[in-house]
């Protein structure tokens, strides 16, 4: 019974490889209707499953699969065209044949899936041909119809032969070899024909009727009343027909055989019908017919020979040992290094090469193309596209880049949802793609390829592009984010908004997508596997959506830090940059809002989280005394900085799975062993993350901390001036903070607008204020001038000044208050008197609506 | 007959079915996890294995062991993985007849338990079997 299950669980996986590669080539059928290779391909998967769902006696997939074959047949003999009509019922006959599969799968039965609607909708499609064409058709069948029953007599010959065998042993076991003999003779014949490629054409067709034979003490009256109930269905084989007539046909023996054999033996019957009407009926296409496929099928068992089926587990398993070889060898060239002999150290060395590459090759047996998962794209394009009404053509590239079998599977789902959104919301429908100058057909593009060590994943469509300013307004509509936020937001930092939780900008539900999970399973889905996401989108040329994802996930690249003597690891993914901690600089000490402990990095709060107070370790200590290392990391939207005493290294660690009993503490997502044999546990970043930014939320300060963080922008570079002359060997300083640009103009470029100067600048009218007439300074007219761009929200303006000469610190003690016009004080700067700017004054010298924005009212230029 | 690992903590005898004992050997250095539950004492490296150790004194209402204490490990499979048991000190593996074998007195603390199979009275002391499910949850 083992070998039994081993065989239709080699059949599944087998029939489930063909069955994707069925569906990318009807769909590629329907596009090139002529192409007889893909037809060839397609007969012959279909032909593969119904010879072994035979063999194997399923009764429903075969009669299924031998309709779908007849169909293929007159679609390969030229005698019809591929078309729509045929692709749907070709496409539906794959459906069924999967959902067969699946519950084979399940319980090894075919019960409780109709093939009845898929088998009667293909028959009509043929006899839909057969109504246009009937009479060059009708004549043959006519004369088929007898000559089954001339050829039925020679059968009940055989039986006499064989009848006394049953006579004389009754025992069914001895019955129940003959039987299945034959059928596993005649069935995957084109498997012997196969083996022994030359004699191909003599094998196929003669010795057929002869296993037919065999089996023959009942066939005789089954193909008499077959082709006189339905001259045009001689192909089609009725199992359970034939059971019915089987039965009483020999009592003696049918009774006492199990039902299995039963049904075994009338499908051996009715293949045997068919192969014996075959002849007859087709005999000319038949003949034609058979070399084509059995040569490229001979050619695929070659190419099937190459490669072997290896357990998964298997796989796991050396991935496991090979993982603990590079830990030893990791030692080893430690302690290499450490001895300073020679040998050693080749002996070391050699071992690290020969590590590296069996790491290499098995981490490569465990690599499948993404085209695996692309398989079965077409499909669901064409599906969606003809349900969405849109015309979509589907190019794929690079599909033979390879990543992890795991990670494969991981981001199928994720991959499918952003073809379906591309269809649903990118691709426009034809009219209004025609409208805008457009092919009225859509170009959807996947793109894989592998860039630093990991593959990146394109879904790239030339639609009509997401709007920000839309994504803008719902994500402000549905509470998501404030207006003030939105407004200081870049274009890809809008577009990064769909990725939030209940953010979908489908304005209907469809059953397509906007179910309300939308992009945000996306990006968790293919975070979860250190992956990245992330859009690009430009209004009326497209959209691209960009996958990254690791290689492999057994072994990661990893920043080791130490707190409080512990080692851990950090994903590497997720480091965005280190930042050491001085404690006797003053400038660079840590502050706090409220009781938030926050940093500034150039010009932005980031918030801190100490991990020994996250790993409940820290002995209390304020933060600001601290001398570390932030780790600035990103998970998710957070940036934050995690507070280390030390970085060690980077290196590639192995990934071991956490015990059960510390899964539920939530913040280790697995633990590694180190080059020096210490164990170190491996930090979940995102849940770091949502834990302790969460906690800060919640509370008081989280408000507080937002306030903050806009007012970082101009408070935090505060301490920067940017130093500048304006003429007359004046100099003035401006705080650094605020200034978005610095940009060299033709003087030639400023033009008049109601009594101010402005100047063309980036596709915006930027007004101008010229510095040195603003504080009562004289220069003469350049060719070029100097621009400082500050930027607020919307609007920017551009201060004139001679020459940028410094970019300083902030020593506020040496201010000294003057009450000048445009002037808030004055201090001296590398030994130089230089006047500090009112840049309030100066921006709405040039625009005095520069303010009005209530962007944050008590944002003030320092 | 049943046969278990014998192994002291505190001053207490414990034994463990020896089918489930995978080795008994001295102390490794290990790694604390912190935020863990009390009865894990942390992570060794087991000849390239990742392996839990579990402080068997909280279970057994004693106070945890010192971070420098040197203990012992008896390394138990738990649902295929090993999970290591810190005690005191190793016994020997002992044979103990059925009629010797009875269930835990009722004067036994109620926490305790799940965690005591059976008390075995040996010649000269009390021998407690421990549940190496419920020990190593450490809970």
């Amino acid at each position: 019974m083992e070998d039994i299950d081993e065989i239709v669980r080699e059949f599944l996986v087998e029939s489930h490889e063909n069955l994707d590669q069925l569906d990318r080539d009807l769909v590629a059928l329907e596009e090139t209707p002529g192409a007889r290779d893909l037809l060839s391909s397609v007969f012959r998967t279909i032909h593969t499953i119904k010879g072994t769902s035979g063999f194997l006696a399923f009764g429903n997939l075969e009669r299924l699969t031998h309709v779908g074959e007849n169909l293929l047949v007159e679609l390969r003999d030229g005698k019809r065209t591929m078309d729509h009509a045929t692709t749907d019922v070709l496409l539906r006959m794959v459906d069924t044949v999967r959902a067969l599969l699946a519950v084979i799968e399940r319980d090894g039965t075919e019960g409780g899936v109709d093939v009845d609607g898929a088998i009667s909708a293909i028959v009509a499609v043929q006899e839909g041909r057969a109504t246009e064409v009937p009479h060059p058709r009708e004549v043959p069948a006519a004369e088929v119809a007898p000559a089954p029953v001339a050829e039925a007599p020679p059968a009940p010959a055989v039986p006499a032969v064989i009848e006394p065998v049953a006579a004389a042993e009754p025992a069914p076991a001895p019955e129940a070899k003959p039987a299945p003999k034959p059928k596993a003779a005649k069935t995957p014949r084109a498997k012997i024909a196969k083996r022994t490629s030359p004699p191909v054409s003599a094998t196929a067709e003669p010795p057929a009727p002869v296993p037919a034979a065999a089996p023959a003490p009942v066939p005789a009256p089954v193909p008499a009343p077959v082709p006189a109930d339905t001259p045009f269905s001689v192909n089609v084989p009725w199992p359970t027909a034939p059971t019915d007539t089987a039965a009483p046909e020999a009592p003696a023996a049918a009774t006492d055989l199990d039902a299995a054999l039963a049904t075994a033996a009338a499908q051996a019957l009715a293949t045997a019908a068919a192969a014996a009407l075959e002849p007859v009926a087709e005999y000319v296409p038949v003949k034609e017919l058979s070399p084509t496929p059995l040569e490229e099928v001979g050619q695929l068992r070659t190419a099937a020979e190459s490669s072997i089926r290896v357990d998964v587990d298997l796989l796991d398993q050396l991935m496991r040992q090979v993982g603990e070889l590079v830990l030893a060898r990791n030692r080893l060239s430690r302690l290499a290094g450490a001895a300073q002999d020679a040998d050693l150290a080749r002996s070391a060395q050699q071992i690290n090469l020969i590590a590296s590459e069996l790491q290499d090759g098995v981490m490569r047996t465990r690599m499948q193309p993404i085209e695996h998962v692309w398989s079965k794209m077409p499909r669901v394009v064409r599906d969606l596209a003809a349900a969405c009404g849109r015309e979509v053509r589907l190019e794929l590239t690079g599909g033979d880049t390879e990543l992890d079998r795991g990670l494969l599977e991981a981001v199928k789902d994720p991959l499918t949802h952003l073809v379906r959104n591309a269809v649903d919301h990118g691709i426009e429908s034809p009219a209004t793609r025609v409208a805008a100058g457009k092919p009225s057909q859509g170009l959807l593009e996947l793109r894989a390829s592998h860039a630093g060590g990991q593959v990146v994943v394109e879904v790239r469509d030339d639609g009509a592009g997401i709007d920000p300013a839309k994504v803008a307004a719902k994500a402000v509509s549905k509470g998501l984010r404030t207006q003030e936020q939105v407004n200081g937001m870049s274009t890809g930092d809008l577009l990064n908004l769909l990725f939030l939780p209940g953010f979908s900008t489908a304005e209907a539900v469809t059953n397509v997508s906007g179910r309300g999970v939308g992009m945000d399973v996306v990006r968790t889905r293919v975070e979860a596997i250190g992956g990245t996401v992330d859009v690009e989108s430009t209004i009326g040329v497209g959209t691209v959506w960009r996958l990254r994802i690791p290689l492999t996930l057994a072994i990661l690249p990893a920043l080791t830090v130490e707190v409080e003597g512990d080692v851990y690891a950090v994903p590497q993914v997720h480091v965005l940059e280190l930042v050491a901690l001085d404690s006797a600089r003053s400038e660079s000490a840590i502050e706090y809002v409220q009781t938030a402990p926050v940093y500034r990095l150039r010009g932005e709060l980031l918030q801190l989280v100490s991990l020994s107070e996250v790993l409940g370790l820290g002995r209390g200590e304020a933060l600001e005394k601290a001398d570390g290392v932030i780790v600035v990391v990103g998970a998710d939207d957070n940036r934050f900085g995690l507070l280390v005493d030390r970085v060690l290294t980077t290196e590639e660690i192995v990934v071991t799975p956490l015990a059960s009993q510390l899964k539920p503490i939530g913040i280790y997502s697995g633990t590694t062993v180190l080059g020096d044999g210490g164990v170190a546990l491996i930090l979940d970043i995102q849940a770091v993350a949502r834990r302790t930014l969460l906690e800060v939320e919640r509370g008081q300060s989280g408000s507080l901390l937002s306030a903050a963080q806009a007012a970082a922008a101009e408070q935090v570079e505060a301490d920067k001036l940017l130093v500048a002359e304006i003429g007359d060997d004046r100099r003035v300083a401006m705080p650094l903070a605020s200034v978005a640009r610095l940009e060299h103009v033709q003087s030639a470029e400023v033009e008049m607008v109601g009594g101010r100067e402005v100047i063309q600048y980036r596709g915006t009218i930027l007004p101008l204020a010229r510095l040195d007439r603003l504080l009562g300074a004289r220069t003469e007219a350049a060719d070029e001038m100097l621009l400082v761009v500050y930027t607020r929200g919307q609007r920017s303006v551009g201060l004139v000044v001679a020459e940028i000469v410094d970019i300083v610190e902030d020593q506020t003690d040496l201010h000294s208050e003057i009450d000048d016009r445009g002037l808030i004080g004055s201090t001296v700067i590398n030994g130089r008197v230089t006047e500090l700017l009112d840049v309030r004054a100066a921006v709405l010298a040039a625009d005095d609506q520069f303010y009005d924005d209530a962007i944050d009212d008590e944002r003030e230029v320092a | 007959m049943a046969r278990y690992v014998t192994f002291t903590v505190a001053d207490g005898l414990y034994g463990v079915d020896v089918l489930r004992v995978q080795e008994a050997l001295r102390g490794h250095e290990r790694t604390r996890v912190p935020l863990a539950p009390t009865g894990i004492a942390g992570l060794v490296n087991l000849r390239g294995q990742v392996v839990l150790t579990v402080d068997l004194r909280p279970r057994l209402g004693l106070p945890q062991l010192g971070e420098d204490a040197d203990p012992m490990m008896v390394v138990v499979q738990v649902a295929g993985e090993p999970v290591s048991l810190l005690v005191d000190e190793i016994g020997d593996v002992v044979d103990v007849s059925a009629d010797r074998v009875e269930s835990p007195p009722d004067t036994l603390d109620p926490d305790l338990r799940s965690l005591i199979r059976a008390a075995c009275t040996l010649d000269d002391r009390l021998l407690l079997v421990l549940d190496v499910d419920e020990a190593a949850s450490a809970a």
